[in-house]
């Protein structure tokens, strides 16, 4: 009778299994419904009053155009350029991490706004202007505060700020009504788009006119056509991504919970032969055996679909929360609404996972012999055998897998990569039943030093290997993916750290944002600042022909640079070969991306360059780290070397260094304050650009996480269901022990114990596999970056381990009640 | 001196466990099932005592209240001068680990563990060192000194009970209580399991209290008690198998409760 309940016990355990799987999958399924619908929703709001939506190269003679059309109420040009924000005192404004401020044509109707309000109202008269939540922020403006909003020449213009908006920074930080906009950015640069909205005339009546109106030069479309393109503009790319990987993840929840749910009917169903063959006995035919079996699968489906749906509307509203914690811009108020489609997945899904993974041991319970009834005491089932099929094809895979991994690290074949650890993943499967009785022994080698406890332990968890592989899998499953994903962080990570280090030894670059020559003087009153330490100008020719004796020749960009400045701040370890003091005129320093491109001339070599105005034979004097994006430029020469080649060339970049000991906030308000007058000039920040490598990943860690802790979770439940199994068989054998003298606190840590391995050696075969395939696929992925650095986070896969290990515990917290309630008495019973 | 309860004579010896007014019911349904009702024995040290009765007699349940595997409803047992009534479940579980040996009738070897482990379980888990000379007496006794290497499975059902017997030996415990040793063996195997037992009380001094419903192997003690409705109804010293046929024959013809 106790053990009909305790069986009970393991379906419903079962159950959560599953239902967690079906939870994943219906708030997966959920989530990425909500976000299309509140994309679909916020699109086709923002262009519910547009009849007619044109693209193309439009002039302000277009706007008016449309507006003279019969019916036209309003006509809103689209457009982005460079603008400059200051204070009214002229004090620049700008965004750390954003080289420059771009301005949006802004609606006064709030019919075509594009820009959710945060504060405020939308401007109505010429010199009102909208801006973006994040320049509010940082120079402390609200609405009714006057700004100046610099023009392309750097002259200031007063505006006041009418309202804040949300959105996309890239689609301008400030607002300017569509006159004003002419009048800060220039009218040359013209108009991208322009919306109509026309109130009582039909939308095709109005497209058509308009169409007829702009002719060839523009593409016209409805408004809900526009809202439909908008959507998908929006859906792809990041967020599609993110949907598809979030679905990748509940399958593998879901084909986590089938073997979990196989694994536990076929339990069930050998404790049960003797009840099952009573049955035949007494009369009953197999397919009543089998239908029985199935019912009790359907049942527990039911259950675990109900349950599971449940979870998924709660998974739904926290997967809400987690992107809007990671910063995804994600549209709508977040809220669910419970939909018959989900319903119907999660239904399912659950009963599908429970029934089709009963099927196998429903057949079995058919072939249980009515004359086990009479057979006195079950044997225990212990089961060592382990096909040469399995073994033979679990290495055929496993060496196939690893061969792919290192060949597609070799060719940088991402897709081939991805196959490759597929196979890997299958070749644990397969291998799983002879690998995991021998880890465990080797993982639960220390238990042999905690006594009794620990040697039961050791021996208890590895007396059924296909069953533990079966439970252990899971977990290795997705302790591997995020070893992988840990791996992967780490490299880039650290190779992202020394591109940017390589590629901006400086602090900040300034540039032309249209590729035009610097203002005047700019370098001197840079360097001036106090909070600069250096300023280095950097003139830039393109040449014609660059070629080495044997090599293949290329134009690249020259760029001369003050030979002393070079020595000064290029770092002396990035120098490959030469000497850069040996930079002088009539002689040449190559980076090693341009030197591999024209022949690898070692120093002392010469290179014939052709500028266009002369021809130089120049010398090598250095080969230093660094490609084609390193800030002095490729190819290094003098500037007066850069004059004979090229004539006179304008400054096209500063690179700038902060005065030791300043604080960043200070020197880029210093170079900030220098440049706020031009807006057209950017400013590249390599501080901001580190903070941002590192904020990628980091969401990529925490997005990954997330991710795989659904299925660690249900892999979890997997060996709460497994070790419950086990100990049900087992009862009898703790009955003796406790008879023979074993405490319930001593049973209670056999139990623990036998749980922690089990994790900790699903945990350290996944962290081993993840890691061999994390490098791997590090080596695809990232392998074209010069400064690859592969790392493994030993910390990290460290922690997870232990993490596992103490998740293996709580596992083991309900069967270790289990057995610790066996009643000595029991044993003598026979 | 059938169906007359008694106090049974003293026994030669000084108790090695005793029972006094042993009641011990079981909440079942409405009314509780008294299985044990008013028992009073007590068993000599050094001494083979088997215990008979007809089936529901009671007997196994004597045998887990004598062996702390059970808590008594009232009365009193007492285990090599240790008061067991009303200790709590971690004592017991120590009483169980020093003073008592046990020989189940399904063997109840752990199957993962060789011969020689299961042996010396009872020692591990109570972090005792095993005296060598002990264990390879005990050993040499059973005549399992080949057979300590093989698991539970390599083993015939004879060679695993006698493994169980030298694992109820190994801790010299006060008592060793047998139930229904030879219930899973043939005539043979049993044999061997009962000189066994019989000879770790002749020659190692051990204490044995055996419940058996086969006359044959209670033949093999050195004193029987008859026990019929949770009570003691008689009993015999030297027994041999017909004496004890002829008073179960008696105690079933007298049937039910008198």
């Amino acid at each position: 009778m106790s053990r009909m309940r305790l069986r009970f016990g393991a379906l419903l355990l079962l159950s959560l299994a599953v239902a967690a799987a079906v939870g994943f999958v219906s708030g997966a399924f959920g989530l990425a419904g909500a976000i299309r619908a509140a994309v679909y929703d916020e699109t086709a709001r923002r262009a519910a009053h547009v009849a007619a939506h044109a693209t193309g190269a439009l002039t302000d003679a277009d706007v008016a155009g449309i507006r003279a059309l019969p019916g036209v109420d309003v006509v809103q040009p689209r457009g982005l350029g460079a603008a400059g924000l200051a204070r009214p005192d002229g004090t620049g404004i700008r965004l750390p991490g954003r080289p420059q401020l771009l301005a949006f044509a802004a609606a006064g109707d709030a019919r075509v706004t594009e820009h959710d309000l945060a504060a405020g109202a939308l401007p109505r008269r010429p010199g009102e202007a909208l801006v973006h939540r994040d320049v509010a922020d940082r120079a402390g403006w609200q609405p009714g505060a006057p700004i100046s909003v610099l023009d392309g020449r750097g002259r200031g213009h007063p505006f006041v700020v009418a309202g804040i908006v949300t959105g996309d920074p890239d689609q301008g930080v400030v607002g300017l009504l569509p006159a004003d906009h002419r009048r800060i950015v220039g009218a040359e640069a013209g108009w991208t788009a322009i919306d109509v909205v026309a109130p009582g005339v039909a939308a095709a009546e109005v497209q058509q006119r308009v169409a007829g109106l702009l002719g060839a030069r523009a593409t016209v479309i409805s408004g809900a056509a526009w809202a439909e393109q908008l959507a998908a503009e929006r859906l792809g790319g990041g967020l599609t991504g993110l949907l598809l990987g979030l679905r990748l993840f509940a399958w593998l929840a879901v084909a986590v919970a089938v073997v979990v749910s196989h694994n536990t009917f076929t339990v069930v169903v050998a404790q049960r032969q003797r009840e099952l063959a009573l049955l035949r006995c007494v009369g009953a035919g197999r397919r009543q055996v089998f239908a029985a079996v199935v019912a009790e699968s359907l049942f527990v489906g039911a259950l675990a679909a109900a349950l599971g749906y449940l979870a998924g509307i709660g998974l739904t509203a926290g997967g809400w929360a987690a992107l809007r914690a990671l910063d995804v811009p994600v549209p709508g108020s977040g809220g669910v609404s419970p939909t018959l489609g989900a319903a119907l997945t999660a239904g399912l899904v659950g009963v599908g996972v429970t029934v089709l993974s009963a099927v196998l041991p429903a057949w079995a319970a058919t072939k249980v012999a009515p004359v086990r009834a009479l057979a006195a005491q079950a044997e225990l089932v212990e089961d060592r055998r382990v096909g040469r099929l399995r073994v033979g094809g679990g290495l055929l895979l496993l060496a196939l897998g690893l061969g792919g991994a290192g060949l597609s690290a070799a060719r940088q074949d991402p897709s081939l990569g991805l196959g490759a650890g597929c196979v890997v993943m299958l070749a644990l499967l397969a291998l799983g039943p002879v690998v995991v009785g021998p880890a465990m022994r080797a993982v639960g080698w220390p238990a042999r030093f905690a006594g009794p406890v620990g040697r039961l332990a050791r021996t208890g968890g590895a007396r059924n290997p296909r069953r533990a592989a079966a439970a252990t899998n899971a977990l290795t499953l997705g302790i591997g993916l995020v070893s992988v994903l840990l791996v992967g962080a780490a490299s880039m990570q650290v190779t992202g750290a020394a591109t940017v280090a390589g590629n901006h030894p400086v602090d900040y670059v300034v540039t032309d944002w249209s590729g035009g020559a610097l203002p005047a003087g700019l370098a001197q009153r840079l360097a001036g600042a106090p909070a600069l330490a250096d300023a280095v100008p950097v003139a830039r020719g393109e040449a014609r022909r660059l070629s080495v004796a044997g090599g293949e020749p290329a134009s690249m960009p020259v760029s001369g640079v003050d030979p002393d400045a070079v020595r000064r701040r290029l770092p002396a370890d990035t120098v490959r070969a030469g000497a850069l003091a040996d930079l002088r005129p009539g002689t040449v320093v190559l980076t090693t991306g341009a030197a591999d491109m024209i022949g690898k001339p070692e120093p002392g070599a010469e290179i014939t360059i052709d500028g266009g105005r002369s021809t130089a034979v120049l010398r090598v004097a250095a080969v230093v780290d660094g490609g084609f994006e390193s800030p002095f430029g490729a190819v290094l020469v003098t500037p007066a070397d850069l004059a004979r080649l090229f004539g006179s060339v304008p400054t096209s970049r500063v690179l700038l260094w902060a005065a030791p000991g300043t604080p960043a906030a200070t020197s880029r308000q210093a170079v900030d304050d220098a440049v706020g007058a031009f807006p057209d000039l950017a400013v590249a920040d390599s501080a901001a650009a580190r903070a941002e490598i590192t904020g990628t990943i980091d969401r990529l860690l925490l997005g990954g996480g997330l991710l795989t802790g659904m299925a660690i979770v249900v892999a979890l439940i997997g060996i709460a269901v497994t070790l419950t199994l086990s100990v049900l068989e087992r009862l009898g054998e703790f009955a003796v022990l406790r008879a023979l003298g074993f405490t319930r606190t001593q049973l209670y840590g056999t139990l623990a114990m036998e749980g922690v391995i089990m994790s900790m050696t699903a945990a350290v075969l996944g962290a081993v596999l993840g890691v061999l395939l994390g490098i791997a696929g590090t080596l695809t992925l990232l392998g074209g970056y010069n400064d690859l650095h592969v790392v493994v986070p030993v910390g990290r896969i460290g922690v997870l381990i232990l993490a596992a290990a103490l998740a293996g515990l709580l596992a083991a917290l309900l069967p270790a009640r289990l057995a610790a309630r066996a009643a000595p008495a029991a044993a003598l019973a026979g | 001196m059938i169906c007359q309860p008694q106090e049974p004579p003293p026994d030669a010896a000084a108790p090695a466990a005793a029972a006094v007014d042993l009641v011990k019911e079981y909440a079942s349904g409405p009314a509780p099932v008294r299985a044990v009702n008013g028992a009073s024995v007590s068993f000599g040290a050094g001494r083979f005592t088997a215990i008979m009765g007809p089936s529901g007699s009671g007997k196994s349940t004597l045998l887990h209240c004598l062996a702390g595997l059970d808590q008594v409803t009232s009365g009193r047992v007492e285990l090599g001068g240790t008061d067991l009534t009303g200790l709590a479940d971690a004592a017991l579980t120590r009483v169980r680990r020093d003073a008592v040996g046990f020989v189940f009738q399904g063997y109840n070897l752990l199957p993962t563990l060789s011969a020689r482990e299961n042996i010396l379980l009872p020692l591990r888990l109570a972090g005792r060192q095993p005296d060598p000379a002990w264990f390879a007496h005990v050993t040499e006794l059973l005549r399992l000194t080949d057979r300590l290497a093989h698991r539970p499975g390599q083993l015939s059902g004879g060679q695993q009970q006698r493994v169980a017997c030298a694992r109820a030996l190994i801790t010299r415990p006060t008592v060793i209580f047998a139930d229904e040793p030879t219930g899973n063996l043939d005539s043979r195997a049993g044999a061997e399991v009962l000189s066994a037992l019989r000879a770790s009380v002749r020659e190692l001094h051990q204490t044995v209290v055996m419940v058996t419903h086969d006359p044959a192997a209670a033949a093999y003690a050195d004193r029987v008690v008859f026990l019929a409705d949770g009570r003691i109804v008689a009993e015999t010293a030297a027994p041999t198998a017909d004496v004890i046929l002829h008073t179960m024959a008696e105690l079933d013809r007298a049937g039910a409760p008198c």
